[in-house]
């Protein structure tokens, strides 16, 4: 099973990884891409079960990623992982047809409770 | 202006080190000279300035224990000058998570981290040219460098406030 993990941060894209595992999932496979850009011509490839994005980043911000998606009728479950909480980013991005927004710092057992109802029988 | 609170940075940056990070506020004057990091946000929707300035090799440490690098190998990687690129990445999001307990009011979003000297000092300046909040604290964390840090605010939200 692969997961798309877009973040301009490297930490943060393998702080996200060792998180996963620890909450449990394993057999799956990361896909990185640094920004919204780099995540859609990942996409051109490459089909995962979910998407996991930051919310500020260069080139492509996380919600105008998500946006681009929807309109283009791609409907692959979506989450954001940011450091933005408010409800206003909240409410912006479940508008626009994100499943999930886990703000940063994350334990682990707040990505599994994220993420299984998501992955639950993969 | 309200602040972020001593007991806000700790319980966040204990939750994203793992380690049990104690800040308290502090009276010390922020010296802006030299050894210095600094992140540089926009508080939207108002879109003032904020800026927070650390002793390098205190945001190294917070960098570091995030990524669970030894203090050893963070001083290490100090010594050569400039941080290297993956704990430079670490300590820009050290920098991007600690935007959340920033303020109390508004949305501060990480612009950039400007860690050279020079740069550093004419943003310190620039920001404290006019009448500012100044918020400083002081943070350790066990088996690693501790510091100083500040949060800056305009104590007036003019339109060409920004840095």
């Amino acid at each position: 099973m692969e997961l798309l993990l877009v973040d301009d941060s490297r930490t943060m894209r393998m702080l996200v990884q060792r998180a996963i595992r620890q909450a449990g999932f394993n057999g799956i496979t990361f896909i990185e891409a640094e920004n919204g850009i780099d995540a859609l011509q990942k996409l051109t490839t490459h089909s995962p079960k979910l998407i996991l994005s930051d919310w500020n980043m260069p080139e492509m911000s996380g919600i105008d990623f998500l946006r681009n998606l929807r309109s283009q009728n791609i409907r692959i479950p979506f989450g954001f992982i940011t450091s933005e909480g408010s409800k206003e980013i909240r409410d912006l991005a479940m508008h626009a047809g994100a499943d999930f927004l886990l703000t940063k710092p994350f334990t682990p057992e707040d990505v599994y409770s994220s993420l299984h109802p998501l992955l639950e029988g993969n | 202006m309200p602040k972020g609170t001593a007991f806000d940075f700790g319980r966040i940056l204990s939750d994203l080190t793992g380690k049990r990070v104690t800040v308290t506020q502090s009276s010390t004057p922020f010296e802006s000279s030299k050894n210095k990091a600094y992140g540089v946000f926009d508080v939207f929707p108002e879109r003032f300035p904020a800026l927070l300035g650390a002793d390098l090799p205190l945001l190294a440490s917070l960098g570091g224990a995030l990524m669970g690098m030894p203090d050893a190998l963070i001083r290490s990687s100090l010594s050569d000058g400039e941080p290297n690129d993956a704990l430079k990445d670490a300590m820009h999001e050290v920098l991007n998570i600690l935007s959340s307990v920033l303020l109390s009011e508004g949305r501060p979003v990480l612009r950039a981290m400007e860690l050279r000297e020079q740069r550093g000092f004419l943003l310190f300046s620039e920001m404290t040219r006019r009448p500012t909040y100044q918020n400083k604290f002081s943070v350790t964390l066990p088996g690693y460098t501790g510091g100083e840090m500040v949060v800056i605010t305009p104590a007036s939200r003019l339109p060409d406030d920004s840095l």
